[in-house]
């Protein structure tokens, strides 16, 4: 099978292997967990219990507010002991339910049925129920996803596995896991949009999980569940940073530029996570709301690395705990992948929907670099995905030089961080490329506003 | 927030991603490209002995002493650290003639430093490429000092062309297995365009140095002089012009020196070819028998302007214009 790639990449140390030599661990029933009424983009979920109720797990904490937004369930069962402000791994602090454990783990009731024959609108509305967000990270309300505008018309979903950041093993173990089941969510998922084209995108770091999942298309195949056998096909990526982004991921699979400013549907094509459509699977086939995932706790900071299966809001604390504590020196607590996750100031942080990873780097992996002057080498220009100038945007950025930092167009850059990684000066070049991109929103709006 | 469960672990660093960083960086690229000059260096020293060895040691200890004063009357901190001071000194030393008198190598390394480095703000500012405006500067200065040169093997010999200049007013041509060793007169880092190569590989393979630009020098040089060439065959030969000279030298060690070449791949292209193209118009048709250091120092000049019209396209810009 032809290995797709594409042109720009970076490839660190892969660092995978140390979370993969154990299987899924489920982590014993926390004491009490925190979940944030903000755990995607958008309006935070409007609370619909009070302090002092009994929930079970499974129970609806808060439902979706208006436009985007998404609803957030309890993930265990207990009494609702304080809804206030927690700290949050991104926001900093944010409104948040805290559930005390009963020790009973009671489950609101699940159900079994054939997800095939639900028609679109049932299955979004099921989407919506479970208060499904994008798992990768960014936490996009998945039933909008999946809703683009009617002049939008849907031509391929991609499955995203490609899990290119290093050290995280999550969706791998997820594929390795729920091969079948991620194949009938992608279907799911291909029905709601009315796509007629399908991909499963897998880095070659991960072909046991391609095996896996070319059993069990070649399975559905036998079963004559295909009008037209080419619907769905498996695309092996060469192992790349960052090819799990979106604009880059339909660009090697599908050869299509979504634009700047623009969004995947407006190319024809919709990206959802490995994660995401487990979670669709789950919540279509037996009802289930999103109030578990799968994160990699790993780094050389960590006992036992593996990957666990967490419950929304537990604190990261008794995730490390449950893998064998820490070890060793612990100089950054990171969520997320090593390349855009960010970093925590401790351990008494909720597990979010977005969770992918927690990683505990020791001294080995947080070397200080003195920065130096530029070089003008070009190697960040060489490892762009974006093919944007980082030197350029970032001395500009730094200089305020608003005219010539705006035509080097710094709003494009996905953050992926290559630039950065790659410098030999060690000049921090996403960081200023972000504080850039602030700068030109910031002049944007007040142009707006005069 | 309520209670910490490892309140004994405080103080955790916090910034923002990327958190894991390539290998090499900039004091290991400056080193490294030291390291590629000692195929050159070595070779120096074997055909033009005492004479290499002196002339090299003088101008690197005076480049990094040069550096280091700089930046104390700045009141910057002293980077010699960096390795940046020793490649300009090699690179200095090695496009000079065996014989140069030291104080002529001392007065031109303090040049490459102060007027080629610090008067722009030190590293990664300069707009020239340091040892080549020093060259340009004692050409200027001491003409015949500059275009002394003797055989190699034996340096108290009587002086003698280099193979460009019988090539050019004398019609004769050197043998191209002794320009590829390199026994041939020239100037110490010129002659051997093997032991050039090596270093070249070593840089290149170790990503220290961007090949695309060398690259694109030699195949334009090879190209162009190859079609005057064929036109009319008492011009040098294609392969009598990748080898003569400083070219090897200059494409690999010079004109790949980031600061003073353009960033973009594409841009390193177009400067690659004008370097190319310029070196052999002067060989051809100008005055002077070698046009490396002005094709480059020239190039140099432009690439700011380079940079500017080679911004890489906009991802995506092509479906949907704004």
């Amino acid at each position: 099978m032809a290995i797709k790639s594409y042109p720009i990449g970076i490839h660190p140390d892969e660092h995978k292997s140390f979370s993969m030599k154990e299987g899924l661990l489920e982590l014993p029933c926390p004491e009490r967990v925190i979940v944030p009424l903000s755990q995607h983009i958008g309006r935070p979920a409007v609370p619909v219990v009070q302090t002092g109720e009994t929930v079970k797990v499974g129970t609806l904490l808060a439902s979706a507010a208006d436009g985007v937004s998404a609803a957030v369930h309890s993930s265990l069962s207990g009494k609702i002991t304080k809804i206030g402000s927690f700290s949050h791994p991104v926001l900093g602090a944010a409104p948040a339910v805290e559930i005390t454990a009963d020790g009973t783990d009671q489950q609101e009731s699940l159900i079994t049925r054939d997800a095939m024959t639900l028609s679109r609108d049932e299955l979004l509305a099921i989407i919506r129920d479970a208060g499904i967000v994008g798992l990768g990270g960014a936490g996009f309300p998945t039933q909008i996803k999946l809703q683009p505008p009617r002049e939008n018309t849907i031509d391929a979903f991609i499955l995203n596995a490609v899990e290119c950041e290093p050290y995280l093993t999550c969706d791998h173990t997820l594929m390795k896991n729920h091969a079948k089941q991620l194949v009938v969510a992608t279907e799911l998922i291909m029905k709601i949009l009315g796509a007629k084209r399908g991909y499963i995108a897998v880095e070659a770091n991960k072909m046991d999980a391609v095996g896996l999942f070319k059993e069990h298309l070649i399975g559905r195949r036998v079963q004559r569940l295909y009008a037209d056998q080419s619907r769905l096909s498996i695309e092996i990526l060469k192992v790349q940073y960052p090819h799990g982004a979106e604009k880059q991921l339909i660009k090697t699979v599908f050869g299509r530029e979504v634009g700047p400013g623009k969004l995947p549907k407006d190319v024809g094509c919709i990206v959802d996570n490995v994660g995401t459509a487990f979670a669709v699977y789950e919540a279509a086939t037996a009802g289930k709301p999103l109030y578990e995932r799968i994160i990699t706790v790993s780094g050389s900071g960590v006992a036992r690395p593996c990957n666990v299966k967490a419950r929304i809001g537990t604190l990261f604390s008794h995730v490390v705990d449950c893998c064998g504590g820490m070890q060793g020196d612990v100089k950054k607590i990171i969520m997320g992948g090593p390349l855009m996750g960010i970093t925590q100031p401790g351990l008494d942080v909720p597990v979010i929907k977005g969770t992918t990873g927690i990683l505990l780097f020791t001294e080995k992996e947080t070397r200080f670099f003195e920065r130096r002057p530029c070089i003008r080498c070009g190697r960040c220009l060489d490892v762009c995905p974006m093919f944007l100038s980082p030197t350029d945007i970032a001395r500009f950025s730094e200089a305020n030089d608003m005219e010539r930092l705006r035509s080097y167009y710094p709003e494009d850059c996905i953050e992926c961080g290559n630039c950065s990684y790659i410098c030999p000066s060690r000049i921090p070049l996403v960081q200023l490329i972000r504080l850039g991109k602030q700068k030109v929103c910031k002049q944007a709006d007040m142009a707006k506003n005069d | 927030m309520t209670d910490t469960t490892d309140s004994k672990h405080t103080g955790f660093s916090l910034g923002s991603s990327p958190h894991i960083f390539s290998h090499t960086d900039m004091k290991e690229t400056m080193r490294g490209t030291a390291i590629a000059f000692l195929p050159v260096i070595g070779a120096s020293i074997y055909f033009f002995r005492l004479h290499a060895a002196v002339l090299i040691t003088t101008c690197i200890i005076t480049c990094i002493f040069t550096e280091a004063l700089c930046q104390l009357a700045r009141r910057r901190p002293v980077t010699v650290d960096d390795w940046s001071a020793v490649v300009t000194g090699c690179s200095l030393a090695l496009i000079l003639p065996p014989t140069l008198p030291l104080s002529a190598a001392i007065i031109g390394s303090v040049f490459a430093i102060v007027v080629g480095k610090q008067i722009f703000g030190g590293l990664g500012h300069n707009i020239f490429n340091p040892s080549l405006l020093a060259r340009a500067f004692l050409m200027a200065n001491y003409p015949r000092w500059l275009t002394t040169w003797v055989e190699p093997l034996k340096p108290d010999a009587v002086s003698s062309a280099t193979p460009l200049a019988l090539a050019k007013f004398q019609h004769e041509f050197a043998a191209l297995k002794d320009l590829f060793f390199g026994n041939v007169s020239g100037s110490l880092g010129e002659t051997s365009a093997f032991c050039v190569l090596l270093g070249g590989i070593y840089l290149f393979y170790k990503k220290y140095g961007d090949w695309r630009i060398p690259g694109s020098i030699l195949s334009t040089v090879f190209v162009y002089s190859g079609i005057l060439w064929v036109i009319n065959p008492a011009c040098p030969s294609p392969i009598f012009h990748l080898l003569a000279g400083g070219l090897m030298y200059g494409a690999v060690f010079q004109a790949s020196d980031p600061v003073t070449s353009p960033v973009s791949a594409k841009g390193k292209i177009i400067f690659g070819i004008g370097i190319g193209l310029i070196l052999v118009t002067i060989r051809i048709w100008g005055g002077l028998t070698e046009g490396v250091m002005y094709a480059i120092l020239f190039m140099n000049a432009l690439t700011p302007l380079i940079d500017r019209i080679t911004i890489p396209r906009r991802f995506g810009a092509r479906q949907s214009p704004t």
